[in-house]
């Protein structure tokens, strides 16, 4: 994996997060099943670590394992549950997937939503790597937490880009095309995502590599349009082809 | 463009904002507000200014141009109109005069060389491909066309009442505080109240009349440099220990973040709102000017000066600059149609009335 390979970067919050340290504090005690930060916030630490981040909303998702007692239980003890999934840590609301092990007998009968969905997130739990967090100006060690790598981020958020629900879609597709392709741009200069996913099991790579083709390749200028309005820099269609195309390629 | 009903005055308050607007978007000049009619061209070159009297008219053909020519004084001049004959802007150019023709774009000298500008879409108008030296031609996007807050007076006021929606502020306070006319603002309220975005009160009809200040709200100018300012630095209006005067504010994530709005970013380069475009200048070369990867700091010219007025003390072991008024924060997050606006659905700052839900 891209990430497992190299020492486990730092990355220091602005002061004003400090208090989400006390959040990933409380998801990496001892008592918790294994888990790996996902979403929003993992794509802007891990493009933070090579590249210019873009805004994420402040909650928390996290994929979890299937040991008892499961994430939920054990947040769900002196902390307020607001959802099937959902528990608030400290004021932040923190998003458990669930995710299982699962072998390639499993997956058969399966759709590729489904597929994508189950295999994409317990790799992304799997492959995780340790991000030290800290924050500007505040005492107290620093955390060390477990975040999907970018190729993790990349099956994930291929999943919600793919096969968005209807309300996703017409609020945070934007969003998920754009950190979409900006993990890719970011990290895949070499080829390194494409040969991470190559190597991931259940047909990962080209789960993946479908949904980049379809929401970014195959009509680059609607990617444009659908990215510009959430984009933290100047997208061309030129440069979406440029990132996009040999990945794919080397998925298909 | 501008209504053919305008008055005179309201005629000359749009010249004066499309020329503002204009340098916000330009490299090589910024354009400031130096009086009722007049302007000052500084050019980043030589950091000096020009001053230049603004001269607002519906249409204007080259017999004006030549009478205009032949009659006004000496020095520089803008004609700004919705409509300049060819001829008219021939004649202009080959006197040094500048124009500014909303159709189709402006012309600048400035020295050695002048300053083409078109907007998309004129060339079948004009058929021109280079500037009347030869300079190249800049190509912008056409500005947007009339809103019900356009000018520097409508997004002063929409700004300024929906940080106080309750007790809306009198026109003259709002004048003070942004060197303008009472009159200019008054005239810009009317445009409000026609548009429903404020009561026969003033009150504003919320949050639409938020919704509306978010589509205009853009940073007139925004530069990156290359070490970051101290907020005790001396020789700037940053004014960390005087909030009852103009000064720097933090703006972007960092200040929405520091605001308690639920937004994460480990970006910790600050961007900082400066009051004026002057101090914007000065500052980017005390600071040194950077490309926008490797900047130290990003520092931006306020769509209104309010921005740097409405400030509230530095969070203790935040970053060391005041904050902006809510309002303003949620103004920039509003920009962003995806996290942004869902991290603004979901912020309730204290001691502050949501205007934007």
């Amino acid at each position: 994996m891209s990430g497992a390979k190299s020492p486990a970067p730092v990355v220091v919050l602005p002061a004003a997060l400090g208090r989400l340290l006390g959040v990933l504090r409380r998801l990496t005690a001892s008592d918790m099943p294994a888990i790996a930060v996902i979403g929003g916030m993992a794509v802007n630490i891990r493009l933070s670590t090579a590249d210019e981040a873009h805004r994420a909303t402040l909650d928390v998702d996290i994929v979890a394992g299937d040991t008892e007692p499961t994430a939920l239980e054990v947040l769900s003890r002196g902390h307020h549950v607001t959802g099937n999934d959902t528990v608030v840590v400290d004021g932040v609301e923190v998003d458990i997937i669930e995710t299982y092990a699962v072998s390639e007998h499993d997956l058969e009968g399966l759709g590729d939503d489904a597929k994508l969905f189950i295999v994409g997130h317990r790799w992304a739990l799997d492959t995780a790597g340790l991000v030290g967090i800290t924050a500007f100006g505040r005492g107290g060690p620093r955390v060390d937490v477990r975040v999907a790598t970018a190729a993790g981020l990349v099956a994930t958020k291929s999943h919600a880009a793919g096969y968005p629900r209807a309300a996703r879609r017409a609020n945070k597709h934007g969003g998920d095309l754009y950190d979409l392709f900006r993990l890719i741009e970011a990290f895949d200069r070499r080829g390194e995502l494409r040969s991470d996913l190559a190597a991931a099991p259940g047909g990962l790579g080209k789960l993946v590599a479908q949904v980049v083709e379809a929401e970014i390749l195959a009509n680059p200028a609607r990617a444009l349009r659908q990215m510009s309005p959430v984009a933290a820099t100047v997208l061309e269609v030129g440069r979406i082809g440029d990132v996009a195309e040999p990945f794919v390629a080397a998925l298909r | 463009m501008a209504s053919p009903r305008l008055s005179n005055d309201d005629q000359l308050e749009l010249a004066m904002d499309d020329l503002v607007r204009l340098g916000s978007v330009l490299d090589e000049v910024s354009i400031l507000v130096t009086g009722p009619d007049q302007v000052s061209i500084v050019t980043r070159d030589r950091n000096d200014g020009f001053p230049a009297k603004v001269i607002a008219y519906e249409a204007f053909g080259e017999a004006q141009a030549r009478q205009l020519v032949a009659t006004e004084a000496r020095g520089h001049k803008v004609v700004v109109a919705n409509r300049i004959s060819e001829p008219a802007r021939k004649y202009l150019a080959a006197q040094g005069w500048i124009w500014l023709d909303r159709r189709i774009g402006a012309h600048i000298p400035i020295g050695r060389r002048d300053i083409e500008v078109r907007y998309a879409g004129h060339s079948a108008l004009t058929g021109e491909t280079d500037g009347s030296d030869g300079s190249p031609v800049l190509r912008l996007p056409r500005p947007a066309a009339d809103g019900p807050i356009r000018g520097r007076a409508g997004i002063a006021y929409a700004a300024a009442v929906l940080c106080s929606p309750s007790d809306p502020p009198s026109f003259r306070k709002v004048a003070d505080a942004v060197n303008m006319s009472p009159t200019a603002i008054s005239n810009a309220v009317k445009h409000l109240v026609a548009a429903g975005l404020l009561a026969a009160d003033n009150k504003p009809t919320l949050p639409e009349l938020f919704w509306a200040l978010a589509e205009v709200w853009n940073p007139l100018k925004v530069v990156a440099i290359a070490t970051a300012p101290d907020p005790k630095h001396n020789d700037f209006t940053s004014q960390v220990d005087r909030l009852d005067q103009p000064g720097w504010a933090l703006g972007g994530d960092l200040a929405a973040a520091e605001l308690g709005a639920p937004v994460f970013n480990t970006e910790r380069r600050p961007w900082l709102w400066v009051p004026t475009q002057v101090e914007l200048r000065r500052a980017q070369r005390t600071f040194g000017p950077a490309k926008w990867s490797d900047r130290a700091a990003a520092l931006s010219a306020p769509p209104t000066p309010l921005v740097c007025r409405y400030r509230r003390p530095p969070t203790p072991g935040g970053a060391g600059w005041p904050l902006p008024h809510p309002v303003f924060a949620a103004l920039e997050l509003a920009r962003d149609p995806g996290r942004g606006r869902e991290i603004l659905s979901q912020w309730t700052p204290d001691g502050v009335d949501v205007v934007w839900r």
